[in-house]
């Protein structure tokens, strides 16, 4: 069995949700270039690969990976303070351009609290809700505990609440 | 609105944002840069490969040199350290994570293939087409305990929706019409194929091998296959030898005729399969005349076989699946090491328990158990708690078998902690 075989099963398996993910975890739709890094990178670390982690969560934290560097390069020459690099990968309403995820109003509105939420909160978010991602694979994707995932998860949802001006917590 | 409600608004919400996908063209360009670049980087790789041997066979000279002066200098200034090494190495830590420096996981690193095999047999829909009304359906399977979890399709195929497995299968034509399964009906049947008829061989001695790979050629074969050889046509109802082998094999050539076809759309596990079925082929075709040869053809299809039913064994639905739980090699594990290790980790203050449910926890070492138990087998019958470990077995047998949940299981559960207490306090 080649490695291009095995790759190119995993990407008729998964290119579409690695798309998706990556999609909603830069909020921009032109990431076709992410997705082939995405799958390189897969082909180069092929041998690390291992049964703790399934191919699709392997290829969701090598995604992630992948988006969080391009967002460096992308902001590398306004980035001054280290701290900054948590701010990169939010999407601000004032600055929704033009190749950004197209949604109504209201998804828009959701979307735009999710990306102000802070970063391992949107992970979370995007990881289990929108991708609908189980307690595990998620654990897997960002290699925390089980018992994070779901702490964090829902602490998300409680300032996501807050954020939509819904139920102030107690 | 309480907590809870708006909560599960708000999940519903994220869930019901649209799925985005690849344009087709995109796709297809994507695909064929990774494929080309998997192809030039494969090449690259053999020629390092060989790049690094030439290198390595200079370099071993030199390392094998180093190493036996560090070895001698060693033992000569203290006797006893490599033993205390040795028994650090054994030592498996209490949250059954890390072993030492050293790589000591048992579960091996399973090969891609399978990895994406057991993911395509784990990760599918059932085809919705082709079902049968609840009422007509509760016509076929009265009686079942689970039957709310099972799906009656129209050409015989009764599914445990949850499991996707396939429960039975009604031959509505008659029964020497077994009915053919459509889409992924496909992947639920040869899933519950490798856990069941795949996963049995034919042994030549007569008896047969349930998961495990079937002995190699020894001295004990060669004899007993050598007399047999010499009344091989004249003893076609004979118990074992090569007739049991040729039935088993057509058996799963005929399961496999049943599934290749509607499997043809995955395209790694059809490779795999049709890999399999070319080690049957083989063996048919070598026959008794090459039975040596054969018999290796017949091993590495069961191999393969046991090797995919023993990947999917720990896929059930619990979120923390066996292979988190790592022990060393069997050979550096002691049987105390083991019973310890596995009693504190049923410890309430654990830090393994803290990491995962109760549940979780008993399920994944309940499969350890019978994994390794085995290994001990000696060691065991000199303690003479033959009876004890053989009762802990056959309580993680009930465990994983239950598949984690249910009244059962939490009898189980407890019998399970009150054993590991017995034993371990006896020993």
């Amino acid at each position: 069995m080649s490695k291009s075989d095995i790759v190119s099963e995993w990407f008729h398996q998964y290119s579409h949700d690695v798309y998706d993910f990556l999609v909603y975890y830069t909020g921009n739709r032109d990431v076709e270039d992410l997705v082939q890094e995405v799958f390189i990178k897969a082909i180069k670390g092929l041998k690390t690969f291992k049964q703790q982690s399934s191919p699709k969560t392997w290829l969701f934290s090598i995604a992630r990976n992948v988006a969080i560097d391009d967002a460096r390069k992308r902001n590398r020459k306004k980035l001054v303070l280290t701290s900054e690099l948590d701010d990169m990968l939010k999407v601000d309403q004032d600055q929704m351009p033009e190749n950004l995820i197209d949604l109504n109003e209201k998804r828009k509105e959701l979307y735009i609290a999710i990306h102000s939420l802070k970063p391992n909160y949107r992970d979370a978010v995007v990881l289990r809700g929108l991708k609908e991602l189980s307690v595990a694979e998620t654990a897997a994707v960002l290699d925390w505990k089980e018992e994070k995932v779901r702490t964090t998860y829902y602490r998300a949802l409680k300032a996501l609440r807050k954020k939509r001006g819904g139920v102030e917590d107690e | 609105m309480s907590n809870h409600d708006d909560f599960e608004q708000l999940e519903r919400e994220l869930r019901q944002f649209p799925k985005n996908e690849l344009r087709e063209k995109d796709f297809q360009e994507i695909h064929q840069n990774v494929v080309e670049f998997a192809n030039q980087y494969e090449k690259l790789e053999g020629k390092n490969r060989w790049m690094k041997r030439i290198v390595g066979g200079i370099g071993s000279i030199a390392a094998v040199l180093i190493f036996t002066f560090i070895t001698i200098s060693l033992v000569s200034e203290d006797g006893q350290t490599a033993k205390e090494h040795g028994q650090n190495e054994t030592r498996m830590d209490k949250s059954g994570e890390k072993q030492n420096n050293e790589d000591q996981t048992i579960e091996p690193s399973m090969d891609p293939r399978i990895a994406t095999i057991k993911e395509t047999l784990s990760d599918f829909e059932l085809p919705e087409k082709g079902r049968m009304n609840p009422e007509e359906a509760q016509e076929h399977i009265q009686g079942y305990t689970n039957a709310d979890d099972l799906i009656v399709y129209e050409n015989g195929f009764v599914i445990n929706e949850k499991k996707k497995r396939v429960t039975s299968v009604i031959h509505f034509d008659g029964p020497n019409q077994s009915p053919v399964p459509k889409g992924t009906q496909a992947l639920a049947f040869f899933k519950t194929l490798v856990g069941a008829d795949l996963s049995e061989h034919a042994v030549l001695n007569g008896s047969v091998s349930i998961g495990e790979d079937i002995p190699e050629i020894d001295d004990d074969i060669r004899r007993y296959m050598e007399d047999y050889a010499k009344t091989y046509n004249s003893n076609h109802n004979a118990v074992g030898g090569w007739h049991d082998i040729e039935s088993n094999m057509e058996r799963d050539l005929s399961l496999i005729e049943r599934v290749e076809k509607p499997l043809k759309n995955y395209k790694v596990l059809s490779d795999w399969l049709q890999e399999a079925k070319s080690h049957y082929l083989k063996a048919q075709e070598l026959g008794i005349e090459n039975w040596e040869a054969a018999y290796n053809e017949y091993r590495k299809a069961t191999h393969m076989f046991n090797d995919l039913a023993n990947a999917l064994q720990s896929n059930h639905k619990m979120e923390n699946p066996l292979i988190q739980y790592k022990v060393g090699r069997t050979d550096e594990i002691t049987l105390e090491s083991f019973v310890t290790t596995t009693a504190e980790n049923l410890q309430p203050d654990s830090e393994y328990l803290s990491n995962q449910s109760k549940e979780t926890a008993i399920f994944t070492l309940a499969h350890s158990t019978i994994r390794y138990i085995n290994n001990f087998h000696e060691d065991v019958q000199r303690l003479g708690m033959t009876e004890d470990f053989d009762e802990w077995r056959q309580i993680s047998e009930d465990i994983v078998r239950s598949g984690g949940k249910g009244e059962e299981f939490q009898e189980l559960m407890k019998k399970f902690e009150a054993k590991v207490k017995d034993i371990s306090a006896s020993m």
